[in-house]
Order: structure tokens, then C-alpha cells, then sequence
């Protein structure tokens, strides 16, 4: 039976749309609503900031962009107003590089795109005008760790200074999602540091570890019943089964987007043949495509797949 | 192809009432923390290096402005310049048309107290003749107080800070319009509102005609009487006048606007005052004959290539009457049409020869009459003007006339008879002395009368043969004659006397009419003869009496030194006049006689003895009697 590309598709992209609401980010909407009302009681005084670090795929950018939605209402958005203002930051970046990413981010919300009039300092004014004028509860740098590789150190601290700066100018707290090394401008930035609460950690999850299990778990169990309900794995319930759900951790490494891009894979393989209920076989070929990618670096559902299949 | 409307601002602006478009744009850029407004522009796909004449240029993108500012199409439009009449000369700016050199758009000029009450750029500080601000009668500054460079559209950092060094504008104390003038210059500015209503309040208080002209009309008229009002007081170069008239406004002061408007109030009194001390100040130099450089400033409003403004339309149309009540000389020849033709019916001698068909000479001799020349005093040469009605009566009247000889050709009596039937009544004379002079006659004779005479005696023909009316019927005087002829031809008309025949072979009717002896003895007999003394003589006869030629004494009557009256080519001089003349004058040859030289040696004696001679005919100079006695006396 030839591949059906298009169901596969569409498939994946319905399973995108799944959020599951998990105790982490029930603590980081928690830490972002503190922040929030530490910024309005404290009116056009200094703000602070706070990170939220974890390995790529581990829902960073699902949250956030989870909790923007919840709070860019329509009425919101009808005022004038852009409470969360999500800006993913770019490669390479510089502190004007920065202040450009921010101001294109208003395009989204359809503004003009007025970042490329100016120079530096004009920027980093005018997006602490916009921050202000758009009673921006929050500001959100994504990718934060692409400025620990910026060109060169002195760079990377520029930037760090100019985030810095703005939470000085009291516009608004700042949310800085990326990677462990996001942390390394606020070792090196004291100041900066001590304006940041403690760092919202998505380590992997640990199996051994009760309190990570019992996450695990109720993540993936919410998680299958949710991709059921959008018909394109009847059975996917089975998938919670400890013969898979002990592979799929093993294979995405604790890391729960990789646990669901891994699912996802298989259950896309799966409609893609013009089946509606997930094998192992396709377990198994989505961890292939993980080892393909250099995430993982053993395929944990072959040996299951060969004994199936015996 | 439609433009894709570009995305709004992210910190919206509002515009306020009557605000500039540059202003509305550089404030929307300084809310959005973009110093350049054309960055701003550019987003609305306005390309520009000078952001302040958008207004004037770009009107096609006013959508995109528009939505680029979160403001309607309407609010935009409202505030672009566009142009009038198809040519840049002029622009609708809010409503009002203006020349475009009006509007100021490359520089900024600002009231600090009104920024601070209101932080925009309202239209009336781009009117660049207005150098107040209407609202807090300040003069305007258009120098930043600080680094003193021109306040611009290039850059923004604030409605109420220098573009350039980003000092506030605001601490400065500039002077204000006295106070006695902020009624009359609010009513100014009221003439350049963007508030129609506004507007026409203002034009109706003004009187007519002015109240009747748009208010962009009415203050373009303000400006240029400005100019006027200097040209009155003072000289003024040629190259300023041509730089205030090319968009220089630095004449334009507060008091010197009220004193235009207030000209413009009381025209009637004082437009006339106006051109009088425009003439004076013109008059008064080294060519101070010149009308070119008496009424210069006025003349701009005369010429015909110069396109008509309501103000130049009246000008035009009252200089020339104001010119000629204020007794302004018209020295030189102009070619101004206007203080040429038409003038109350004035016409200049090209223009009356072509209009009526006369001949230049004939024109030439009314110079001698006042009656017809529209301005005779002060004339020297060049412009003459001539009444146009005055002169068409006259030519008229030469149309209608017949001289001696047409109507003693017509009657067939001599020429010289002619008068007498005039004074009889029987024909009329033409009375117009400016028709005499341009035909050079003494008398002419009314044509229509002439021909009812000769139809009458026509009409009165009976075939009778009989003896005709003899020429030598023994009388001494032509006059006698001319009295014979005048009451036969009365007689006949009226009945008393028969013509009893004609001689067909002859021509008119003195010639061919044939009447009794006895009738014409019967008038002969009447007529009153001439004494002795009141007896004159032809000019032959008083040449051989005076021992003179003929054409001497005939000149010498024509000029008046010997008394004489023309009668056809000939002169009747009394003898009594010949008497006279020889107690007042002694000839030459009666000198040469009286001294023992020749005639040819007697100009120099004369010379010698320091005798100047008393007028001159035909050069033959006549001398004193008494002068040249008590010469000779002891010669």
C-alpha cells in the first residue's frame, strides 16, 4: 500500500495541537504570575526577570506559548494591549539584533514592522515605549541560550546588559526560555542574576525518582488518551502499557517532548500506511528516526518488534 | 494593481483639529520612537527626502497613511495641499486657496506658549505671510533657542523640542504682536481658518467688493497691499520687490498687516491716497519723470501678462480714474493698456485713427483745443488721449460739412458769397471748433442744410426766358455782392421773387437763373451800402497802397498783423486796418528810401543800429515805426 504523505500530515499537525497540563507547568504559570504581580504593584519601577531552563523538546516553548494564549485574549488584543509578547530570538544575536527581534514580534499582532528604522539606541528605546504603551505583562526572549553564542563573549554580556537595562527602565518582567546554557549570562552578569528569580528547571525526567515518575506517568496517560480522542490511534491507551512506556522513556531520555515526538512519529508512520491504530513496528521506526537525528542512540522497541513478530 | 495597505503603528496618534499633516506625522514618529520621518513615510510608501512637502506631493497615498497612522482616509485627505486650477501657482490648503508660495513646508515655525498648552503644529504657523500665531499673538521663532539651527521636518524628538540638539523649546521668551492690534490680527487670521464658517464671518464684515471674494482672494490681496502700503512710504529697490513678491514675507509684520487691512477697510479713501504717495515717493529722484518708476510697484497689477487677481482686476480697473483725479502727469508714453485705454472713454491717437478713419494730421491739429484731450495739462510729448465721445461728435461733424467751395459749386454763386447766405440763415454753419480745427477751416457749412437750399431753389424753376442776373450790377463791395446774391436766393425761397428762366448751358443756379432787371434793381437798391471808412480791399489792392506784394499782405493778415477776414482765397482787409498798419510798421523798402541804401543793405543796418525787427513774413522783416524814426533820427 503506497504511503499516504498527506494523511500523515495532517495527522502530525493534529497532534501537534495537543497540550497536556502538567505540575511543571502549573509551577511555571505559578512563578510567571508572581512575577507578573510583582510588576504591576511595583508601577514604573524595576522589574524582574526569571528562566526557565530544560533541554530541547521539553515542552519550553509549548508552555509558554500555552500560557501567552491563555492570557492574548481577543478583548485583550481589541484594547490595544499584548499582555504576553512572545519574541524567539535569532542566532548570532547582538544587543541591536535583540531589540529588532522584539519590535518584530508586534507584526504577529499586526503592527507594522518597524525594526529596521534606527540605529542601537533607538531600538532599545523604542521597544521600551512599546513594552510600556502595550501593557506587556510579560515579556518572553525564547531561544535565550543563542546569546551565549553570539560571536564573542563581550557580545554575549552586551546583551545581557541590555536585558538588563529594560528590566531596570521597569517595562515589564522578562521570561528567558533555552537551554542549560542559558544560565551562563547569569553567572556572569551578578547584576543580573540578582534580578532573576530562582530558574525554572525541565530537567529529564527520572524514572527513579518517585515524583518524576508519578509526572511521567500522569503526563503520558493524559497524553495518549488525548491523541484517542483525535482518531488517529484507537489503541493508543496501549501505548501507556509498562512494555512501552519503559522503552519510550528510555528512548526519548526523560524528556517528555521527546517522548511525544517519538509517539507522534509512530502513530503519523502509522496513518501514513492507512492504519488507525499504532504497532510496534512503528515504535520502532520512529526510534530509528530518533537515531537518525542523534537523539537517542539505541532503538529500545526492535528486539520488542522481533518477538512480535516471531 | 492594488497597493496592499500597510500595517498601523504600534502607538496610535490622534490627530487634533486643524493640525499640520507633517505635524500629525512627525508626532505620530515620536510616539513610535522613530526619529526620522521618512522612515514613517516610507512604511506608507511614501519615498521622500523632504518629508515636510508630502503634503503637497503625495495625496495618492493617503489610504495608506491612513491606516499607517490609525486615522480615517478623511482626517488624512483634509490635510493634503492639493493643487487649484491645474497649475502649482496654487493649492487648497484646509479649504482655503492660497498661492503655494504661502505655505511654508521645509521649515518649522512654532509659538512655545501654544506647544505647551497643546503639543501639535497647528495650519496657521505654515502660512508664511502670518508671522504670529493667532491663538497667543506670539511671534513665531523658527530657530531652535539653544544650538540656533532651523527647526525642521527631518528629524523629530518632539513636537516641543529641538529636532537637533533635543532642547526644549519651550524655555524660550520671544515677543508678542502689540496689543492694540490682536483684534485686527485675529480677524487676519481668521481669513486663513480652516474653519469654513469661521471664514465667511470674517469676509462679511469686510465691505464690498472685497466681502464678495473667496477668503484665500481676500488675504492674497492683504499680502500684496502690504507691499503697497511700504511702496507708499518709502523707496524701495526693484530687486526687493521682486524678492517680496517671490515668496519673501519678511515685510509682512503684524502692524504692517493691519495698516493693509485697514487700506482694504476704507478703500474708496484710501487706495487714492495710496497711489498718490506711491507717485510722490516714485516721483521724487533723477528721473523723476518717468511714469515707468513713478507708479512701478503699481504697475505689476497693469500689465496684461500677468495673470488677474481680484485685487489686480480692481486695481486695473480704478488706477487710471484715481490717476486722473490725483492730477498724476502723465509724462512719458506708456505702453500700459490700462493707463492708456479705456480710461473713461479715452483713446489714444493710434486708436482713434483706427477707429474713426482720421487721419493722424487732423489728430494732430486738436492739439491746439483743450476741449478734447482727456488730460492736456502737463502734456510735453509722447502720450496724448483724446474723449472718444467728444471726438466722435467732431468727426461727425466734419462728415456732415461742405466748405465755401463745395457749396458755391453747388449754389453756383462765389465762394466767397457763401458766408453771407450763412449769416442769412439760409444754410447753417458747423459750429464744432474742434471739427474746424482738424479740417483747418474757418468756416464749414452744414452739408444736409446746403442740399434743402438747392432743393428748394430747384423747386422753384419756371421756364420763363428773361435777362439773367448780371455780375458787375455796380456795386463797391464784394460784400455788397455777397448781400445781392443772399437776398435773391432768400427771395426765392420765400416766394418774393420769380425765377423767370434758365440758362440750361450754364451750371448752378446763380449762373443759369434768370431774374427781372427791375427785381434785381429793387435789391440792389436795398441792400445798405458800405461807407467810406468801413470799405475794404482785397489784399491786391492793399499790396499797391502799402507798396508791398500781394502774398505779403495776404500772410501778414494771416498772421494777424494786419487785420483782415478770409473770404474764399482771398482776404477782405477794411482800410482803416491798412491805416494802421502803416502808423505801427515801416518795410524795409521805405527804410532804404528813408536812408539812402538798398533794400538788400537794410537787415544789417538795422542789425547795426540794434533795431530788432518786429516779425518776420516771408523774410521780409517789418520794423517798429517809432523805434526805427527815433533811429533815424539823427542819421
Amino acid at each position: 500500500m503506497m504511503f499516504d504523505a498527506t494523511r500523515a500530515g495532517q495527522c502530525r499537525s493534529q497532534l501537534d495541537e495537543i497540550v497536556i497540563d502538567t505540575p511543571r507547568y502549573q509551577e511555571l504559570v505559578t512563578k510567571l504570575n508572581i512575577l507578573m504581580a510583582h510588576a504591576e504593584a511595583r508601577h514604573d519601577e524595576p522589574k524582574r526577570c526569571v528562566l526557565l531552563v530544560g533541554p530541547s523538546q521539553s515542552g519550553k516553548s509549548t508552555m509558554i506559548k500555552s500560557f501567552a494564549k491563555s492570557l492574548n485574549t481577543a478583548d485583550a488584543l481589541a484594547r490595544h494591549e499584548i499582555p504576553v509578547l512572545h519574541v524567539t530570538l535569532m542566532a548570532n544575536i547582538t544587543r541591536k539584533q535583540a531589540m529588532k527581534n522584539i519590535l518584530s514580534a508586534f507584526e504577529k499582532y499586526g503592527y507594522e514592522d518597524v525594526s529596521k528604522d534606527g540605529d542601537e539606541a533607538e531600538l532599545t528605546i523604542r521597544v521600551c515605549k512599546y513594552l510600556r504603551t502595550g501593557r506587556i505583562k510579560l515579556l518572553v526572549l525564547d531561544e535565550f541560550h543563542h546569546v551565549v553564542h553570539s560571536e564573542s563573549n563581550k557580545i554575549a554580556h552586551s546583551v545581557g546588559e541590555a536585558i538588563k537595562w529594560l528590566l531596570i527602565e521597569g517595562a515589564c518582567p522578562i521570561l528567558m526560555a533555552g537551554t542549560v546554557e542559558a544560565q551562563k549570562p547569569f553567572a556572569s552578569n551578578k547584576q543580573l542574576a540578582k534580578r532573576a528569580e530562582p530558574p525554572i528547571v525541565l530537567a529529564p525526567l527520572d524514572l527513579k525518582n518517585p515524583n518524576d515518575h508519578e509526572v511521567y506517568l500522569k503526563f503520558l496517560s493524559r497524553f495518549v488518551i488525548q491523541v484517542e480522542r483525535t482518531g488517529w490511534a484507537i489503541n493508543a491507551r496501549t501505548l501507556f502499557m509498562p512494555e512501552y512506556a519503559g522503552p519510550i522513556h528510555q528512548a526519548s531520555g526523560g524528556v517528555l517532548g521527546d517522548a511525544c515526538n517519538l509517539i507522534k512519529a509512530a502513530i503519523q508512520n502509522a496513518a501514513g500506511e492507512g492504519r488507525d491504530s499504532v504497532g510496534i513496528s512503528d515504535l520502532a521506526k520512529a526510534n530509528d528516526g530518533m537515531i537518525s537525528l542523534g537523539l537517542c542512540s539505541e532503538n529500545y522497541f526492535h528486539k520488542m518488534a522481533h518477538t512480535a513478530e516471531a | 494593481m492594488t497597493s496592499v495597505l500597510p500595517r498601523p503603528l504600534f502607538v496610535p496618534v490622534a490627530p487634533y483639529r486643524g493640525e499640520q499633516l507633517i505635524s500629525l506625522v512627525a508626532r505620530a514618529a515620536k510616539e513610535n520612537e522613530v526619529s526620522r520621518l521618512a522612515k514613517v513615510l516610507a512604511h506608507a510608501g511614501i519615498l521622500t527626502a523632504a518629508p515636510g512637502f508630502c503634503a503637497f506631493t503625495r495625496q495618492d497615498r493617503n489610504q495608506s497613511l491612513a491606516a499607517l497612522l490609525s486615522v480615517s482616509v478623511d482626517e488624512i485627505s483634509s490635510r493634503f495641499h492639493s493643487r487649484v486650477g491645474g497649475s502649482n501657482q496654487y493649492v487648497s490648503y484646509f479649504g482655503v486657496v492660497l498661492p503655494r508660495d504661502f505655505i511654508e513646508a521645509k521649515f518649522r515655525r512654532v509659538s512655545p506658549e501654544r506647544l505647551r498648552a497643546a503639543p501639535y503644529d497647528p495650519m496657521e504657523w505654515a502660512i508664511r505671510p502670518l508671522s504670529y500665531c493667532p491663538e497667543t499673538m506670539q511671534i513665531l521663532i523658527f530657530e531652535c533657542p539653544h544650538c540656533e539651527r532651523k527647526l525642521d521636518w527631518l528629524y523629530t524628538k518632539g513636537p516641543t523640542k529641538c529636532q537637533r540638539c533635543g532642547h526644549s523649546l519651550l524655555d524660550v521668551d520671544p515677543e508678542y504682536a502689540p496689543a492694540v492690534l490682536h483684534s485686527d490680527l485675529r480677524f487676519i487670521a481668521s481669513l486663513v481658518s480652516f474653519d469654513a464658517n469661521v471664514r465667511a464671518r470674517a469676509l462679511a464684515k469686510l465691505p464690498s467688493p472685497f466681502s464678495d471674494w473667496t477668503s484665500g482672494q481676500v488675504f492674497s490681496g492683504l499680502i500684496e497691499l502690504c507691499i503697497l502700503t511700504i511702496c507708499a512710504e518709502v523707496k524701495v529697490e526693484t530687486k526687493t520687490l521682486c524678492s517680496w513678491r517671490s515668496g519673501d514675507f519678511s515685510f509682512a509684520s503684524p502692524l504692517r498687516l493691519v495698516h493693509a487691512l485697514n487700506v482694504m477697510r476704507y478703500w474708496s479713501s484710501e487706495f487714492p491716497r495710496v497711489v498718490s504717495d506711491i507717485a510722490k515717493i516714485g516721483s521724487s529722484g533723477e528721473r523723476k519723470n518717468s511714469i515707468l518708476i513713478a507708479l512701478k510697484p503699481l504697475l505689476k497689477f497693469t500689465r496684461s501678462n500677468v495673470p488677474e487677481t481680484p485685487l489686480g482686476e480692481l486695481i486695473r480697473e480704478q488706477l487710471p480714474s484715481v490717476i486722473r483725479m490725483q492730477g498724476i502727469p502723465l509724462k512719458h508714453y506708456t505702453k500700459s493698456k490700462v493707463l492708456n485705454v479705456p480710461r473713461y472713454d479715452a483713446v489714444t491717437t493710434n486708436e482713434a485713427i483706427k477707429l474713426f478713419g482720421i487721419a493722424g494730421s487732423a489728430l494732430s491739429r486738436l492739439h491746439k483745443s483743450s476741449k478734447t484731450l482727456v488730460a492736456a495739462q502737463g502734456l510735453q510729448k509722447g502720450l496724448t488721449l483724446y474723449d472718444a465721445e467728444r471726438l466722435s461728435y467732431s468727426i461727425a461733424q466734419i462728415r456732415k460739412s461742405v466748405g465755401h467751395h463745395a457749396v458755391a459749386r453747388i449754389l453756383g454763386i462765389p465762394a466767397c458769397f457763401v458766408g453771407t447766405l450763412a449769416d442769412r440763415g439760409l444754410i447753417n454753419r458747423i459750429s464744432d471748433a474742434d471739427a474746424l480745427l482738424m479740417t483747418q477751416a474757418k468756416e464749414s457749412f452744414d452739408r444736409e442744410s446746403v442740399h434743402a437750399l438747392c432743393v428748394k431753389l430747384e423747386e422753384s424753376r419756371v421756364n420763363l426766358p428773361n435777362a439773367g442776373i448780371p455780375i458787375d450790377s455796380g456795386l463797391n463791395e464784394r460784400r455788397e455782392e455777397a448781400l445781392v446774391w443772399a437776398e435773391i436766393i432768400a427771395s426765392v425761397i420765400d416766394g418774393r421773387l420769380q425765377i423767370r428762366g434758365y440758362n440750361d448751358s450754364k451750371r448752378g443756379f446763380a449762373k443759369r437763373a434768370l431774374v427781372r432787371q427791375a427785381d434785381l434793381d429793387y435789391i440792389v437798391r436795398k441792400i445798405p451800402k458800405t461807407s467810406v471808412e468801413e470799405r475794404s480791399v482785397s489784399a491786391i489792392i492793399a499790396a499797391q497802397v502799402l507798396r508791398w506784394s500781394d502774398e505779403r499782405v495776404s500772410q501778414a493778415a494771416r498772421e494777424g498783423l494786419i487785420a483782415g477776414s478770409k473770404i474764399g482765397n482771398d482776404f477782405s482787409i477794411p482800410l482803416a486796418a491798412i491805416r494802421s498798419f502803416r502808423d505801427r510798421y515801416v518795410l524795409p523798402n521805405e527804410i532804404a528810401v528813408l536812408v539812402g541804401c538798398r533794400i538788400r543793405q537794410v537787415s544789417s543796418l538795422m542789425r547795426k543800429m540794434r533795431i530788432p525787427a518786429v516779425a518776420t513774413v516771408f523774410h521780409c522783416s517789418i520794423y517798429s515805426r517809432d523805434q526805427a524814426l527815433a533811429a533815424f533820427k539823427n542819421f
